[in-house]
């Protein structure tokens, strides 16, 4: 049968004096909950929703790859605490927002999907465009809708905000047939929505705790991105402003503290500080905050921490006892977990000073021989000048590790990175939608020569929009990390990523209509920094490095973070 | 490693039961059995026999995992690593 089903046909009869279409439900579900931006790329079975858009009142950023749409609606979301959208067409636009989706699964991040997808009535038939979505995402969003009834879609979009948004927040799918979004709606089925409580944490739990905290001689505090989720940002710093106990944190946990605490160690881990991967190895008891004990994060688990007996603060209990046995696990609402453990002042006072005494012992050396331009203490002194506005938006590579390491954040939404997928690509993207988020902040996007061109096409999107994105691009000519690794574990055998014939970064942006410049000795770092933090508009600075710097220090792969590298041996 | 088999009550939805054994598969899990009885209620259960596939997976974990899945209502079954040190009973999320 070859002729097209009626309802696939477009409906051309004038649009007002009418019952909506199920694209115009959508739209105004999507204002009820808020959404004031959403960020896209149009295409065959999404235009019905497109055709909508115009007049809504909701602004879309028109990305230039899918994948792109996701990332920014990921950062939207980490910048606002709110939601981000993200709209695709059926097929090859549904599967590369996938990436995007599963980043913002790994990282626990609220973000609304939708896709269009191919008319009800030649669902499962292979049809131009047909990709199953729905099946295809199901591993990586909290929860995911097939729209089979236009009736359905505000409740469809009520729920899918509720999902994101509550307990362990999470990607969620609307896959949504182009039919669907043309059929007239009379009455649609009304969005009633049950709030769900944040489940409170049992008095048991907490009381078993604190007898815990209290026996502890060598306590550590360690801060994961959970405790952002749950905004419970504010609880922690009061807790720990009175138990004073040594604190460290995840990559996504960074800011939570302030990296000038006097209580906070740095980030632990594979690439963490010498001090806090030490504390954590001999604590006797950690206090877990929205951690969920991962492999980049504990080394070698069977030696993580090994005399320390485990309390666990999650909103998800399923975290509990997934890789880490608790002797003292207390799932629900983290922000009240923590307003209700009473602890007052630990007498920690021989453990504080050895911490201090250790950081102090382990400072970073920022005066690293040769001209070139230093990236750790071009970051350091970066993020130093550009102050409490400073947001950084990472790629994924050996800058993202020099941003952990060295940057200095007040607040966890300053630092916006990949953190559980380790997605190339995400900074600039990210970056957008930090700025669009908060113009007012000063969003830098730190990225490197590889990652850099898995979403170069978006400099079209900066200059678009006017987008005043700060992007430092440190050019070491190879894939950093990857070649690290070869040097160290791989007997130098370097496979496959010397990216020696690079174009002029400088000269990609300029042609993309972004300012650019290019330094490459380290006394030009000062000015440098100084040119991209009063640039008014988009500008891109285009920095290269020594191609042999590495990130230290290191946990070898599979082994514990007691064996830390500070150099190659 | 023996064969558990966890009851899964949940609300019927479209996908509900790939997405229930995608997951026991994906946390590293066979499925050994499935049973689906009809259901009269506007409610659905699932008996589902499973294996882990290494030493170490705590089948308490598992359900909890379950249990976090959208219009999951209740999983029964399976001894956690901890009630089988401590001889206990059944776990329940």
């Amino acid at each position: 049968m070859n002729a097209i089903p009626s309802t696939l046909q477009p409906d051309t009869s004038p649009k007002s004096a009418k019952a909506p279409t199920g694209a115009e439900l959508v739209v105004s579900a999507l204002r009820d909950q808020g959404v004031d931006m959403v960020f896209g790329y149009p295409g065959g079975a999404i235009m019905p929703l497109y055709d909508a858009l115009p007049g809504s009142g909701l602004k879309h950023i028109l990305v230039r790859h899918e994948q792109a749409a996701a990332f920014a609606a990921d950062a939207y979301a980490r910048a606002t605490g709110k939601a981000g959208v993200c709209l695709a067409t059926s097929g090859p636009g549904a599967t590369n927002l996938l990436t995007g989706i599963a980043n913002a699964y790994m990282d626990s991040v609220p973000l609304i999907a939708i896709t269009g997808q191919v008319g009800t009535a030649v669902l499962g038939t292979d049809a131009f465009q047909e990709i199953d979505i729905f099946g295809m995402a199901m591993p990586v969003v909290k929860h995911s809708f097939l729209v089979r009834c236009a009736e359905d879609i505000p409740k469809i979009i009520a729920e899918a905000f509720q999902i994101a948004t509550s307990g362990r927040p999470g990607p969620v799918l609307i896959d949504l047939p182009k039919d669907v979004a043309q059929t007239r709606v009379e009455k649609p089925n009304p969005a009633t929505i049950k709030k769900t409580a944040h489940r409170p944490p049992d008095p048991v739990d907490i009381a078993r705790a604190e007898a815990l905290l209290k026996r502890a001689k060598r306590p550590v505090l360690y801060i994961g991105g959970g405790v952002v989720k749950a905004r419970a940002v504010d609880a922690l710093r009061r807790f720990n402003m009175l138990a004073g106990i040594p604190a460290v944190s995840t990559l996504t946990g960074l800011g939570v503290l302030p990296t000038d605490s006097a209580d906070f160690y740095g980030m632990l881990g594979m690439h963490g500080a010498k001090t806090a991967n030490t504390l954590v190895q001999e604590a006797d008891l950690l206090l877990v905050c929205g951690a969920r004990f991962d492999d980049r994060a504990t080394g070698k688990l069977d030696t993580f921490a090994p005399n320390a007996r485990v309390i666990h603060l999650d909103c998800d209990p399923a975290e509990i006892g997934k890789l880490r046995d608790a002797d003292a696990g207390v799932p629900g609402d983290l922000k009240a977990a923590l307003e209700s453990l009473a602890v007052g002042i630990l007498d920690i006072s021989p453990w504080r000073a050895r911490a201090q005494d250790s950081r102090t012992r382990h400072k970073f050396n920022y005066n690293a021989p040769g001209a070139g331009i230093f990236a750790p203490a071009f970051l350091e002194e970066l993020s130093r000048k550009a102050g409490d506005r400073f947001v950084a938006t990472c790629d994924v590579g050996q800058h993202q590790m020099w941003v952990a390491q060295h940057c200095h954040f007040s607040r966890p939404d300053a630092h916006l990175t990949s953190g559980g997928l380790g997605a190339m690509g995400y900074g600039i993207p990210a970056g957008i939608g930090a700025k669009l988020a908060h113009p007012e902040n000063c969003v830098v996007t730190i990225t490197g020569d590889g990652s850099i061109m898995m979403n170069i096409q978006e400099l079209a999107t900066i200059r678009r929009y006017g987008v005043a994105l700060k992007i430092v691009l440190f050019d070491n000519s190879t894939l950093g990390l990857v070649r690290q690794w070869q040097e160290l574990f791989y007997e130098e055998n370097f496979s496959e990523v010397d990216l020696y014939d690079n174009p002029d970064f400088a000269d990609v942006a300029r042609s993309f209509g972004v300012e650019a410049f290019t330094v490459s000795r380290r006394e030009q770092t000062s000015a440098a920094i100084e040119r991209l933090l009063k640039t008014r508009g988009p500008v891109l600075a285009h920095v290269r490095i020594d191609p042999r710097e590495n990130v230290w220090p290191l946990v070898p792969p599979g082994k514990s973070n007691a064996e830390m590298m500070e150099r190659k041996s | 490693m023996n064969t558990q088999t966890l009851h899964i009550e949940f609300e019927p939805a479209e996908g509900a039961v790939l997405r229930l054994i995608g997951l026991v598969e994906r946390r590293g899990y066979d499925v050994c059995s499935i049973h689906l009885p009809p259901s009269s209620d506007g409610s659905m259960s699932l008996d589902l026999g499973v294996m882990a596939r290494d030493v170490g997976r705590d089948i308490g974990v598992l359900r909890r995992q379950i249990h976090r899945l959208v219009g999951v209502r209740r999983v029964l079954g399976g001894m956690d690593n901890k009630d089988k040190r401590a001889g206990g009973q059944n776990g329940e999320a």
